[in-house]
Order: structure tokens, then C-alpha cells, then sequence
């Protein structure tokens, strides 16, 4: 059999039909799986982690894990690729598709030049001339200097171009993507967004991701995923205006948006007469940590309180350090200058230091709770261990005393006696909350505690942390990277930039307001699921 | 992502699904140190008795014929087990107890040079030449390829066990229990050591390998018991030469000595892959 | 650090090693308890001979003194006499040297060609069927012990099937080279034990760099899968296994000592298991510090090909180290 053409001239139609996949144990990993693209168009597929939609955009590159079985039809412009000859899937990954991955940059092999790893994707010949087109549509550089260089020489940017650049090197018309931003921070986001928009024109598009928003700014038709079956799908305004399925009624409602600002309330000062008590005060920190590649000042004179029931988000970029001020704040990293006050005490710098009581008032939830529990211990067990230490109380009271916690964090108490791998992303988390607790504390500080879960599991994450704040007179304070999740749970913002406060206010005042060139930036590039809708579809609202 | 991809490694097989290569082996690896310990109690003739013509072949004195000494091969090796047996398990012990020992503790101080630099001077000299340098020093005794064991296997315990206790130490949980004001011991008993039990378990396993092959080595160069008392890596060394009359006088105790060692390694290797997932 | 800097720093730590070793080999010999004389003579000689023994040894020096006096001489080389009989120790080192050398060089090249290459079937694809069935393979020869290996050869391929002669009988005044398959049986059991082993690490080196996204993203480019293995994952590879096959050397001189029992190969092994019988100090001294030396060079070029192949990418490689002993 001679390998068919797959060279595509017209941006090409993409069709799946009835597509089932099953892994050995005969557990069904999609499940009948129809859809089309037409030529030209872009097809989002969202869905949650374990959702399949991995495998199915792999599948669209004759890509099946060895161990799995396929049934059904996937066909490129009338070619069908499953089961398909391995000659003509090789002709349609070389020559027919583009594909981006998830962290595009780490899809650069590092010993290899810039001009050899556009060559190596160009499909005739690979001339100056081909190569220079193909870093041109991207905007890069195309001196003789730049292309000599390795991608660790690269900016991150120029990486993320880069990565694009080889992809669409063979001048395909089809171009898939798996999660291409997921990540990145949002500034990064919004320029690799921005990169793909220009490169849709003539080509079909099909972007898996588990972010609306970023799907938002990118699809025509949406298809929702969930473990392995499609919920939902049609063109993506008519969708997501009147979801037919709960599921995805649930998703758009939890999807961080900045657009959706939770309700103002009164700022403490104004709450009663006199002067509050600040449940945390922190003063001229300044704290650095070190990295491979050199110091970074993660705190340079940083000050800021909060007050009981109230909500502070600490906003800055990845590896800016504010997981350092965390540490500082509870006492395990040693800063270099500042005080920290627990109820306006003035508390020593290191947590060995302290005593029990001052170490109680204020309890961490890390971004992995992977991490923070024990995989040999029962989290009952480390629940009521917690209880037993910081309220003084016998164990048999301790363990009766961890069971109420349980369900007040919304457990169920049969998960009482799991080990931590037993346990999903969000019940660990929510361990983790009862945790802290336990301790009875003033403050929660919360460690981008949720960015590593799906957004419905998120969503009900942060509504039991408000209700706690609320129903405790709890002070937290919130560190993201994420304005959508700052908008939903901050009575005010605290923005970090170079280790300085740069921005500081209430929840509208920056939002709306914002004085400090970054924090503009910032909300500029964030993803706003109901300000894309209501770009796109103009004649929606009436 | 959870989805399997093309090129990532077969996903993980169940824990539920037995596991047919580790049951076959550890039904081997029973068999083989049942029949040892409690051969000679079944053994046809006493150790070291001449049943007949030596390198007699197959079948006519002994299902297995006779060696060099025309003793019955089977017999031999229903005699020989114990030895091959125990003191490598005993050596596996020592050897353990002390690394594990040390590599807990340095776990807490990950930084120490002054351990490093011993472990390295202990590495850089081959095991053979180790257990040859203190057979020359102390002779011939069982207790010496013991010691070897020990010295040998130190370094590669004390960094195993070190590094298991180093990430245990360093972990956020032990973070937390400090923050809830708990004591070093408690930490140790309740937080470390359930983290460390499994790893240091897996490398007892592959130690055990390392020890048969040193004991049976030192047997092997001529070092090991005196007659009548016998073990399998003398037994081949002894018959090397008549085996081309009787191959069963080298083959079944090479093969004796592989169905213990083997076994023991794909075992540790299993458990050691189970705890790393 | 200057590239230089580091790389002589490396050297010096090669030195000390080299050094602390023979303090721990000199000790072993001559330091621990009891009486070298004694240990050589054997417990039932007579007085006057154990002392004129002493004397010749010159121990009734202080241990710190004949330390000193023996690394000196062998640091210029001399291996000074032998403790039984007059003849030097050189004399009676250097054929069985030049005979394991040739074993030794042999056997890394077999072994380095069986470790690459099977490491790269094995981890190309992590999981498949070659993989499985080579990690089993390489785990059970792993464990066995040589003579164990090379008994179950010799009976197959030298009185089974009669191929090759199960003893490795060198020509008097002549080498191993002269009748190459004498080394046949040796080099396989030596390949086979080395090579498994190195064979497990590199499989691990490739298997990391197989799921590397850049390697898993060429192949869903198309790209062909010789040049997915040349361009993209090799260059990853190169030089942890490089170091590997260095960490290999003290099996493979350990396992040389067995091997040459088994085959009657008179080779240094040989003649290390012969003088410790005979109890002569000096010569074990000499094969002692000739093996270490050999291991720590080997370490030392591991060390400076990591130095000199890190220089230039910013992300630290991942150094191997000798995982079993």
C-alpha cells in the first residue's frame, strides 16, 4: 500500500466518529466519541483531569497507547488515521499536523540549534530561505546569530515561539493543541494566546484544555468532556449562553473569573467605632531564598495585617516568592529583617522559638497536599493527632473532636481511617484545611492551595473557605497567582512585585482601580471567561 | 495528566492483580531455603560418604550420579544448603543493622563529609579484593566473608537508608509535626520510620544477593569449610574439573545457588518498584 | 568556577581517595592485630625465623614509618621485594598484569558495546516487550555470582556442545593473544555480569530521557525513529553513560579474580588468590594498590567527563553512581 498524501492545501476537515477507547482491564476510557471540524474552524474540547480529552486529541495523531484497544473512526480530510498504516501516520505527523504539548519550551531538545530544529520539521527543502519564513510568522529573529543559538539561550517567550515555529514548520493546515498555556503565568498566557489567534487564520484548529476561558478566546465550537463521554457540544457562544447539562452550568459558574467580583463588604475599620486588633501584623519583612541559578529577594520591606474574618489575597507572579513569605510569616524560614505580631504580640522570627499557643494562631495550607501529609499515616489519625496537641485534650476526646472537623470541612467520616492515597486532590485538600483547624487558629495562611485542583473541585474549596472565615472570624490570607480566584474569595489585594508591595487596597479599588503598572498588566492578561463571551457575541445581548 | 499517552511506560498494573513473576519467585525462593535448611535431615547417605565410583553419571548411583570423591551428588547438596544459606543471611542482617543504623541517623545531617569520604574510600576497592584482604589478614572462618559482607555492603545501606530518611526528615509533614511541638523521638517513631520501613526493606533484599555472592565467592577460591561439612559454591569449585564426566556435579549447585539468588533479587526489584510508584 | 579549577579540584579529590585507600589497604595488611611475620610463617615456625622475618620486613619500625617508607617507594614505582623469597615484586606482577589487562580491555569493550546497546533496546520504549524481557533477564544474571555464571557456560558451551575449552591455557613465555580463544569463555562471563549490570543503568538513562517531552514530541512530529534516537535523545545520554561504563570498572576488575579462577587464567586475580595463600604481604600490597588505582582512575575520568560535558547546559545532568556494588 503507498502511503496516501497528506499534504493539505485547504485548511483540512476533521472528523471523529463513534470513537471508543478501552484500557486492558476493560475500563472504557472514552466512549463513543462523535464530532467534526469543518475546514477553517476551531473545536475546544474542556473537560476536567481524567476526562480523556488528552487521548482523544493523541488519537488524532494515530497516537494509542500500545496497551489500549481502539474502536471507531478518526479521518482527516477523509483519511482515516485509526488503524491506520504506520507509514501514513508518520506522513501525517511530518507533513499533515502541527502539534503543541503541554510547556511547549520542553518540547526543545536542548543540545540541538535553533535553525536545526525548524529544518528538521520543514517538509521540502530545508533552505535559508524556509527557515527564515518559518521564524518570521512567529516573530522571531531570523539573524544568522539567532539561529545558531540552543534553546536555553532563548528567552522564555522566544522558547514559546520557538516551540510554536517548529510546529507549524511544515506549513500544515491542522494544528492540535494539548494545553499549550496551562502552566504559564498569565502574562506568558495572554502572548502565546495571542501567537495561536494570529495562526487559526487558514488553518483547523483543535485546542483540549481544561481552562473555558482560555478556550474561549480561541474555539467556534465546543465539545465538554467528561470521563470519557461528551456532555454537551455545539457552537461555543450558543453553549455556554444556555448550557443544556448541569455539568457545564457548574463549570462556567466555577471558573475564576475577575469579571465576578464577590460581594463588597465594609472594610474592618468601619466595622464598629473603635480600633480592631489585627489577628496578623506584618512589618518590614525582608526574606530572600536561594535557587540554583542565584538569590532571589522574595521579600524586600514588606508590611501588611489582617484582621479577623477578613480575607487578604497576596497576588504576584510564579517564583516570586511569595510562598518565602508564607514561611517567614509561620516561622520556618529565617528572613533577615522584620517582625511578625500574632494578635498585636510580638512573636520571635523562628518557629521553634515560639511557644505552643503563639504557634497555634496561625497554620499554613501548602499548594501540595501531597506533600504535607504523611503517605504512612491514617489522616484520621494525623487529624486527631493535631487536635490532641493543640487543644490539650485526651486522644479518645481528640479523635471524637477530629470526626466533627471532618464534616465540617464537608468530609465524609468513612474517609476518616484512608490513607492519603486514597483520598482525590480535593479531599486531601480539605484534610489539609482540617488540619489547620484543629489548632483552632486566627490565621490561615493558604498557600496557592487550590491551583492544583479542577475548577468545580476548586470551587467548592474556596466557598469552605469563605464559610469558615466567616462563620470563625477567621483572618486568611490568600496567596495566588490567579486574579479569577482573587476576585471570588479577597476583601483586599496585596500585589507583589520584586519582593515590594506595589499595590494595595480593597477588592475593587485595584480591580477597578489600579494604580501600579504590573497590577494593570496583570488584569489585562487574565482570561475572563464572561468578558470573552460578551466580546465575541454582540448580538447576544440585548 | 492521568490519560495514558503513547510513549509514557505501561500503565501501572493494579495492586489488586497478583503479581504471577513475584509469586513463582517467592514460591521458589521458600522452596529452595526449606530444602536447605532441613536437607540433611532427608539426605539418602551423610555428608562426605563415597556411595561409589566417582563422576559416576546419572542414575546409576544417585539420581544426580557421584562427584569427584564419588559422594552422591544429591546428598551433597541437601548437606551443603545450610551453610550457603544461613551465613549469607546472617551476614545480611549484620550488614543491614549497621548501615540502616548509620544511614537513619545521618539522615537527619545529609551534609557529612567526613561519612561520605569513608564510604568512598570503602567503594573504590572492588568486594573481591575487600573479602580477599581480610581473608589474608584472618584466615579462613566462616566469620570472615560475614565481615566482608558487613564492610562491603556499609556503604550502599548507610547511602540508601540516608537518602529514604533524608526525604522523610525534610518533608512538610515532619514540618508540621514540629510546628505542632513534637519531640524528635516522636517524629522519628511516628512521622520517619513508617517512611523508611518499606525502602530499607527492598534493599535488604538486594543486599542478600550481594552477600551470597561474596560468601559463596570466598567458599568458591577455596576459603570455605573444611570436609566433611560442605556448601554448593564448593561443591562447583571442588568438582570443575571432573565435569565433563558428570556435569551435574557443577551444574546442580550452580544451579541451587541461582535459584536462591535470583528469586531473592527479582523480589527486592518488585518491591522496590512498588514503592517507588 | 573556571572550567580548569573544577577539573583539577576533581584530581585532587582522585588523590586523596588514592590516599585514604592506601592507609586502608596498608592497615588491613600490616596494622590490624596480630603479627605479619606470623600471619606469613604460620603460627607453629620457630622464633629465630619469625625474627629474622621482622627484620626483613623492617617491623620493628613504628607502622607510621613503614606507611611512609612504603608509599614513598610506591609512588616512584617500586614495588620493592617479595616477602617470600628474594625475587622482586615487579617480576613476579607483570606478566599476570599484562594478561589481566588484556582480559580487562577486552572485556570493557564487549561490555560497554552489550551495556549501550541493550540499554538502548531496553529503555527506547520503557515497558514494552524487549524491556521486559531483557529487565528480567539482567536482574537474574545480576544475581548470581560469576563462577556461578561461568560454571553454567562451561558446561553448556565447553562439555555440552564442546565449542571451547573450559580451561584458558596461555603458552609459556607467551600471551592470551596468541591463542584468542582462551579468552572466549572468560570475556563472556565478564560481559554477561558487567554488562547486565551496566546494561540496567543505561536502560534507566535512556528511559528518563525517552519520556523527555522533546524526545516524546519528535515522535509525535514524525520524525523517523533512528533520527529521534540520534539527534534527539543520544546527545542526552552520552555522558552518563560514559560515566557508567567508568562506574563499571570495579565489577569488572572484581569480577576478573573469579573469572580467572575458574578458567586457571594466570592473571593478577589468580595470583592475588595464590599469594594470599602463600601469605606474602608485599605482593598483596602491590596487586591491592595496582586494582585500586585502576578503579579510582576510572571514577577520576567519570568525574571529568561529567565536568567537561555539563559545561555548557545550565540544567545540572543527573549523576549516575554505582548503584550496587
Amino acid at each position: 500500500m503507498t502511503a496516501q498524501l497528506l499534504r493539505f492545501d485547504a485548511a483540512p476537515k476533521l472528523s471523529v466518529d463513534s470513537l471508543t477507547i478501552a484500557d486492558p482491564d476493560g475500563r472504557l476510557i472514552l466512549t463513543d466519541i462523535s464530532f467534526e471540524v469543518a475546514g477553517g474552524t476551531t473545536v475546544g474540547i474542556v473537560g476536567e483531569s481524567g476526562s480523556g480529552k488528552s487521548t482523544l486529541l493523541r488519537t488524532m495523531l494515530g497516537a494509542v497507547h500500545r496497551d489500549l484497544r481502539a474502536e471507531g473512526a478518526v479521518a482527516v480530510d477523509g483519511i482515516p488515521i485509526l488503524g491506520a498504516p504506520r507509514s501514513t501516520v508518520a506522513r501525517l505527523r511530518r507533513e499533515g499536523a502541527a502539534y503543541l504539548g503541554q510547556d511547549p519550551p520542553a518540547s526543545l531538545t536542548p543540545s540541538m540549534r535553533v535553525e536545526q530544529l525548524i529544518a528538521e520539521r520543514i517538509v521540502e527543502r530545508a533552505n535559508s530561505q524556509a527557515i527564515t519564513e518559518a521564524l518570521h510568522a512567529v516573530q522571531l529573529p531570523t539573524d544568522r546569530e539567532f539561529r545558531r543559538r540552543r534553546p536555553y539561550q532563548l528567552s522564555g517567550g522566544q522558547q514559546q515561539r520557538l516551540a510554536l515555529a517548529r510546529a507549524l514548520a511544515n506549513r500544515s493546515r491542522l494544528l492540535l493543541l494539548d494545553e499549550p498555556t496551562t502552566s504559564l503565568d498569565v502574562v506568558t498566557q495572554a502572548m502565546v494566546l495571542d501567537e495561536i489567534v494570529r495562526q487559526q487564520s487558514g488553518r483547523t484548529t483543535v485546542i483540549v484544555s481544561h481552562d473555558l476561558a482560555v478556550v474561549a478566546q480561541l474555539a467556534d465550537w465546543l465539545v465538554v468532556l467528561r470521563d470519557g463521554e461528551i456532555i454537551e457540544q455545539g457552537p461555543f457562544i450558543d453553549v455556554v449562553y444556555r448550557p443544556t447539562s448541569d455539568y457545564l452550568a457548574e463549570i462556567i459558574d466555577a471558573c475564576p473569573d475577575l469579571a465576578k467580583k464577590r460581594d463588597q463588604r465594609p472594610p474592618h475599620s468601619a466595622l464598629d467605632g473603635h480600633h480592631l486588633a489585627s489577628a496578623l501584623k506584618v512589618d518590614g519583612l525582608r526574606a530572600a531564598y536561594e535557587t540554583r541559578s542565584g538569590r532571589v529577594v522574595a521579600a524586600a520591606d514588606v508590611s501588611f495585617d489582617i484582621h479577623p474574618g477578613e480575607c487578604v489575597a497576596l497576588v504576584g507572579a510564579s517564583g516570586s516568592g511569595k510562598s518565602t513569605i508564607a514561611r517567614s510569616v509561620i516561622g520556618v524560614h529565617a528572613p533577615e529583617a522584620g517582625t511578625v505580631r500574632l494578635a498585636d504580640k510580638l512573636v520571635a522570627p523562628r518557629a521553634a522559638d515560639r511557644t505552643q499557643d503563639e504557634r497555634r494562631r496561625v497554620q499554613l495550607i501548602a499548594q501540595d497536599p501531597w506533600a504535607a501529609l504523611n503517605p504512612r499515616r491514617r489522616v484520621g489519625a494525623a487529624l486527631a493527632r493535631s487536635v490532641e496537641r493543640f487543644r490539650g485534650v485526651s486522644r479518645s476526646q481528640a479523635g471524637k473532636i477530629g470526626l466533627d472537623l471532618f464534616e465540617q470541612v464537608g468530609l465524609h467520616p468513612d474517609l476518616f481511617n484512608r490513607r492519603p492515597d486514597r483520598l482525590s486532590g480535593g479531599e486531601r485538600q480539605r484534610v489539609a484545611i482540617a488540619i489547620a483547624l484543629a489548632a483552632e487558629p486566627d490565621v490561615l495562611i493558604c498557600d496557592e492551595s487550590t491551583s492544583a485542583l479542577d475548577v468545580s473541585i476548586q470551587a467548592g474549596v474556596l466557598d469552605l473557605l469563605a464559610e469558615l472565615q466567616r462563620d470563625l472570624s477567621l483572618g486568611v490570607l490568600f496567596i495566588t497567582h490567579d486574579l479569577g480566584v482573587v476576585a471570588r474569595i479577597a476583601d483586599r489585594v496585596l500585589v507583589l512585585d520584586e519582593g515590594k508591595l506595589c499595590e494595595h487596597g480593597t477588592l475593587s479599588e485595584v480591580f477597578d482601580h489600579p494604580h501600579h503598572e504590573i497590577t494593570r498588566h496583570l488584569l489585562a492578561s487574565s482570561p475572563s471567561l464572561s468578558a470573552t463571551i460578551e466580546d465575541r457575541s454582540p448580538t447576544h445581548i440585548q | 495528566m492521568t490519560t495514558p499517552s503513547l510513549l509514557a511506560p505501561a500503565p501501572a498494573r493494579s495492586s489488586r492483580r497478583l503479581d504471577l513473576t513475584a509469586v513463582v519467585a517467592a514460591a521458589i525462593l521458600i522452596a529452595v531455603v526449606v530444602l536447605a535448611v532441613f536437607g540433611p535431615w532427608f539426605a539418602p547417605h551423610p555428608a562426605g560418604q563415597t556411595i561409589g565410583r566417582p563422576l559416576a553419571n546419572t542414575g546409576a548411583d544417585g539420581w544426580l550420579g557421584t562427584d569427584r570423591l564419588g559422594r552422591d551428588v544429591w546428598s551433597q547438596i541437601l548437606h551443603g544448603g545450610r551453610r550457603t544459606v544461613i551465613i549469607p543471611l546472617v551476614a545480611t542482617l549484620a550488614a543491614t543493622v549497621a548501615g540502616d543504623t548509620v544511614g537513619l541517623l545521618a539522615g537527619r545531617h545529609p551534609r557529612n563529609r567526613t561519612l561520605d569520604a569513608l564510604l568512598m574510600v570503602i567503594i573504590a576497592m572492588p568486594a573481591m579484593l575487600i573479602l580477599l584482604l581480610l581473608l589474608h589478614r584472618f584466615g579462613k572462618s566462616a566469620w570472615v566473608p560475614i565481615a566482608a559482607v558487613v564492610v562491603v555492603a556499609f556503604p550502599y545501606s548507610v547511602r540508601y537508608a540516608r537518602s529514604a530518611s533524608t526525604k522523610a526528615w525534610g518533608s512538610s509533614f515532619v514540618e508540621q509535626a514540629r510546628l505542632r511541638g513534637e519531640s524528635n523521638s516522636w517524629i522519628l517513631r511516628h512521622e520517619v520510620l513508617p517512611n523508611v520501613a518499606g525502602p530499607v526493606l527492598s534493599d535488604t533484599g538486594l543486599r542478600f544477593t550481594t552477600s551470597v555472592q561474596l560468601v559463596t565467592a570466598a567458599s568458591f577460591l577455596g576459603f570455605g569449610p573444611g570436609a566433611p561439612a560442605t556448601d554448593w559454591a564448593t561443591q562447583i569449585s571442588k568438582n570443575l574439573d571432573g565435569a565433563s564426566l558428570n556435569l551435574w556435579a557443577i551444574a546442580a549447585p550452580a544451579l541451587m545457588i541461582a535459584l536462591l539468588t535470583v528469586p531473592a533479587n527479582l523480589l527486592a526489584d518488585r518491591l522496590a518498584a512498588r514503592i517507588e510508584q | 568556577m573556571p572550567i580548569i579549577l573544577r577539573l583539577l579540584s576533581r584530581l585532587a579529590i582522585s588523590l586523596a581517595l588514592l590516599l585514604a585507600v592506601s592507609i586502608a589497604v596498608f592497615a588491613s595488611v600490616e596494622i590490624l592485630p596480630g603479627d605479619p611475620a606470623t600471619t606469613i610463617l604460620g603460627r607453629n615456625a620457630s622464633p629465630d625465623r619469625v625474627e629474622a622475618l621482622r627484620e626483613q620486613l623492617g617491623l620493628e619500625s613504628s607502622p607510621v614509618v613503614r606507611y611512609w617508607d612504603w608509599l614513598k617507594s610506591m609512588a616512584q614505582g617500586d614495588l620493592g621485594l617479595q616477602a617470600t623469597g628474594n625475587r622482586s615484586v615487579w617480576s613476579t606482577v607483570s606478566t599476570p598484569l599484562r594478561n589481566t589487562a588484556i582480559l580487562a580491555v577486552v572485556a570493557f569493550a564487549t561490555t560497554s558495546l552489550a551495556a549501550v546497546g541493550g540499554g538502548l533496546i531496553a529503555g527506547r520504549r520503557p515497558g514494552n516487550r524487549a524491556d521486559r524481557a531483557l529487565s528480567i533477564g539482567t536482574l537474574s544474571i545480576v544475581a548470581m555470582p560469576e563462577f556461578v555464571i561461568a560454571g553454567l557456560l562451561i558446561s553448556l558451551f565447553a562439555f555440552r556442545l564442546d565449542w571451547v575449552s573450559s580451561v584458558s591455557l596461555v603458552p609459556l613465555g607467551g600471551t592470551p593473544l596468541d591463542t584468542p580463544s582462551t579468552l572466549i569463555l572468560p570475556v563472556a562471563t565478564i560481559t554477561l555480569v558487567a554488562g547486565s549490570y551496566g546494561l540496567r543503568l543505561v536502560r534507566a538513562l535512556v528511559a528518563e530521557a525517552s519520556s523527555q517531552p522533546f524526545v516524546e514530541a519528535a515522535r509525535l512530529a514524525g520524525v523517523r525513529e533512528t533520527t529521534v534516537l540520534r539527534r534527539h535523545l543520544l546527545p542526552s545520554v552520552a555522558a552518563p553513560t560514559a560515566q557508567v561504563l567508568a562506574f563499571s570498572v570495579p565489577y569488572l576488575i572484581g569480577g576478573t579474580v573469579i573469572v580467572e579462577q575458574v578458567f586457571a587464567y594466570p592473571g593478577l586475580g589468580s595470583l592475588l588468590v595464590e599469594q594470599i595463600e602463600r601469605r606474602d604481604v608485599t605482593v598483596v600490597e602491590a596487586i591491592a594498590m595496582i586494582m585500586t588505582t585502576t578503579v579510582i582512575a576510572g571514577f577520576l575520568i567519570a568525574d571529568l567527563l561529567g565536568v567537561l560535558t555539563t559545561r555548557h547546559t545550565p540544567r545540572s545532568s543527573s549523576r549516575p553512581s554505582a548503584a550496587l556494588p
